[in-house]
């Protein structure tokens, strides 16, 4: 253990003694983060403020005799569309709207008839989300009033988003829930109401409900206030990084992905240096030591995991250091879960380790994978969107950094919801880096 | 006498990408004692390395096995390669690193650490006198600094046994001369054996107590120097350089014939710009016979550019058994 520690350390402690190393392990992704971010986000530090969010709207909802909770639904989006909303809500509006961006600025929202077309939109990017309102839509949230109870069933909603805009699409789901949230207690009130009404009734002991007793209509319209257009951003639970400028949006995406990239590189070199150490006879010199064949390689491996963790660790700090200097204000931008983001930049760094291991274990020689390596990674990088364009997701997910970007972006954008990706960064780490070792060990004669 | 290495039938055949094998070493026999320094000399590509690199458990043997202090490379590398220490041919250090910082790395691989791996390291930076220059990275001292590191990091866990795979080769007469001291002072002070390889007679001779000398993958001698040139006779070596390509084969008869002492005449190949060759003559009174072999070249109005008499020593021992010189290969 002592001997693997002791590789390990050395090998770390010569990658950061090594100026030109420093330059392209920390240097470089900071200043082409930072300059990128500077070009695209500004360095004003002003706050982000989202609008005309481009969305798509897909309402399956078939109703029933009564009405159809879809076309409300739908309308909500489409203010213009004539379909029956809500009346008389212009006292419900006063009391409860704050003021603020209403849905109208927030959205531009375009109904779709087939889903798979909104699905195909949201994947080639023309829109962030699609709602999908289910044709059960009605019959599900609409009360079940029996003398003994009333209740609802409760539909779901499909919020159909693209990855590459988690932010824009978590105010899509946060808003989408929230107006089903208030129809599901509109639709309590008006069950609680009538059931009581009906049970009054049967037991002959009918009253008068106190504000017929003032001559004033029954109205259930404020029950669905939120339904009615008016609703505000700031009336829902969004993420922290609506407090973002758009540069640290920029850093946060750009950076994690470079920082990811360039690590690629760290740990390529790193893996070769197992025969950079060949060719100059020290790990000959290690091999005639009382140390075994395996606690070497491990602890070459052990040491390029160290130095990518270093790297990593130290690239997210600068950035945060970046985004506080330039937006004025201290600040944490990679999210409040530091527990996930631990994990998420350990499976990030076995997963590019794993990868770079692999690619040395399939070359023919070193010059080799330092010819092909630094394609290889160009491409994995651009999958992960490291050059400032993205390319459509179905091919990025191929590359582990766009699993890894996709979840330093989320954590950043205040989701947590990374499980997939932690899933597939371990997954494919383990893999790579098992069949890898065995293939480096096996070129590791002497 | 107290055995520290026993090789046994070592062999290491390679294949090559054509599929066919090459036998690089062939079964190789030898012992060496406690405190002895042996040295295997012979050409380059005569297998030296690749014995050497069998033993220290570098290489798999094909076949075969060495022990070193009673432990198997093969059975036990581990415990067989705490009692040795390998000084490599090339300089096999961290230039970037101090010296100092090297023999801290290496030494941790020998699982030393703390004071004593800090004691160590002051007494090997005094043995190769380097105590001055032991913060500096490597990567600004000479070639000689380097290789005397090179043996510093070999010698720091203090093993029974050295392997010093031609520890001189590039460097300086001053810095050879002070390897060659520091071996005798490995074997003399503290009491390590030696294995050491070299393609140089004069190290082989100055250094060893006893020699093997390996050519195309085997051992074809071995023993004292004193029991090797016994192999060649008391014949000295006269060495003619002409000038011109080639000797003809019945004037090498002639001297072999006609001067009584002669036992063997032969005519290297040219060497250089190919106008010049060598005759190799064994005689038994090699500085009588001259005279009588420097008449028959006359009469044969063979220019002679030079002539050289050599007592009987390894070059010859490697000339009687192979045909060949060891300086030309």
């Amino acid at each position: 253990m002592r001997q693997l520690l002791a590789i390990a350390w050395k090998d770390t402690y010569l990658r950061f003694s090594d100026r030109t190393q420093l330059i392209i392990m920390l240097a470089t992704p900071l200043l082409l983060s930072t300059i990128i971010g500077m070009a695209f986000g500004g360095s004003s530090g002003g706050q982000i403020t989202f609008s005309d969010i481009p969305l798509a709207i897909v309402n399956l909802d078939t109703g029933n005799d009564v009405t159809n909770l879809g076309d409300s639904f739908t309308a909500i989006f489409l203010p213009d569309d004539s379909v029956p909303t809500a009346t008389n809500t212009a006292q419900c509006n006063a009391a409860n709207s704050s003021g603020g961006q209403t849905l109208d600025d927030l959205f531009t929202t375009t109904r779709i008839t087939d889903v798979e077309v909104a699905r195909a939109g949201v994947e080639d990017g023309t829109y962030v989300a699609a709602i999908i309102i289910p044709a059960d839509f009605t019959s599900k949230m609409s009360p079940n009033i029996t003398p003994e109870s009333a209740t609802i069933e409760g539909a779901q909603i499909e919020v159909y988003a693209n990855d590459g805009s988690p932010i824009s699409a978590s105010i899509v789901r946060s808003v989408a829930t929230s107006i089903v949230d208030q129809f599901t207690i509109g639709n309590v009130t008006v069950a609680v109401t009538i059931g009581e009404l009906i049970n009054n009734a049967q037991s002959g002991n009918l009253q008068v409900i106190p504000a017929l007793q003032n001559g004033d209509a029954l109205d259930f319209t404020c029950a669905f206030v939120a339904t009615d257009g008016n609703i505000t951003v700031n009336q829902q639970p969004l993420d922290a990084s609506q407090e973002q400028s758009n540069f640290v949006q920029i850093l946060i995406f750009i950076g994690s992905a470079q920082a990811a990239y360039f690590a690629l590189f760290t740990a390529q070199f790193g893996i070769l240096s197992l025969f950079d150490e060949k060719e100059t006879g020290t790990l000959q010199r290690m091999m005639v030591t009382p140390t075994s064949r395996t606690t070497i390689i491990l602890g070459k491996m052990v040491g390029v995991l160290l130095s990518v963790i270093l790297q990593l660790v130290l690239l997210l700090g600068s950035f945060t250091l970046i985004a506080s200097l330039v937006d004025g204000q201290a600040m944490f931008i990679w999210g409040n879960n530091l527990l996930l983001l631990v994990i998420l930049v350990l499976l990030t760094v076995l997963s590019i380790s794993g990868v770079s291991i692999i690619l040395v274990g399939l070359a023919n020689s070193p010059e080799q994978v330092r010819v092909i390596g630094p394609l290889v990674n160009i491409g994995l990088g651009a999958m992960a969107g490291a050059f400032g364009f993205q390319l459509p997701e179905i091919i990025s997910q191929f590359s582990p950094l766009y699993w890894s970007v996709n979840g330093f972006q989320s954590l950043a954008g205040g989701d947590n919801d990374i499980g997939l990706n932690l899933v597939i960064l371990l997954l494919l780490g383990l893999a790579t880096a098992m069949i890898g070792l065995w293939m480096v060990n096996r070129k590791v004669e002497v | 006498m107290t055995v520290m290495v026993e090789v046994s039938g070592l062999t290491k055949t390679y294949k090559r990408s054509d599929g066919t094998a090459i036998e690089a070493v062939k079964g190789v026999n030898f012992s060496i004692a406690k405190g002895e320094i042996f040295s295997l000399l012979g050409p380059n590509g005569a297998g030296k390395t690749t014995t050497i690199s069998m033993i220290s458990g570098l290489v798999a043997p094909t076949a075969g096995d060495a022990t070193i202090g009673g432990h198997s490379i093969k059975q036990a590398p581990i415990e067989a390669k705490r009692l040795m220490g390998y000084i490599p041919q090339e300089i096999a250090l961290y230039e970037r690193l101090s010296a100092r910082q090297n023999l801290q790395f290496f030494g941790q691989m020998y699982s030393l650490s703390g004071k004593e791996l800090g004691k160590r390291i002051d007494d090997v930076l005094e043995f190769v006198d380097l105590a001055d220059r032991q913060k500096d990275p490597i990567n600004t001292f000479s070639g000689g600094m380097k290789r005397r590191v090179n043996i510093a990091v070999g010698l720091l866990h203090r093993p029974q046994l050295v392997y010093m795979d031609e520890p001189t080769v590039g460097i300086d007469p001053q810095n050879r001369r002070r390897i060659l001291d520091m071996v005798f002072e490995l074997r003399d002070k503290y009491e390590m054996t030696v294995l050491y390889t070299t393609h140089l007679m004069e190290e082989a001779q100055e250094l060893s107590d006893r020699v093997g000398i390996i050519d195309h993958g085997e051992i074809i001698a071995m023993g004292t120097q004193g029991e090797l040139t016994q192999q060649v006779g008391e014949e000295d070596r006269l060495l003619f350089a002409i000038n011109q390509p080639t000797l003809d084969e019945t004037l090498l008869r002639k001297i072999e014939n006609e001067v009584e002492t002669v036992t063997r005449a032969f005519c290297d190949e040219a060497t250089g710009d190919k106008s010049s060759a060598n005759v190799t003559v064994f005689a038994k009174r090699g500085r009588r016979a001259m005279p009588q072999i420097i008449r028959v070249l006359n009469d044969a109005d063979i220019d002679i550019g030079s002539v050289e008499v050599h007592e009987p020593d390894l070059e010859a021992v490697f000339l009687h058994l192979t045909g060949r010189a060891l300086r030309d290969n």
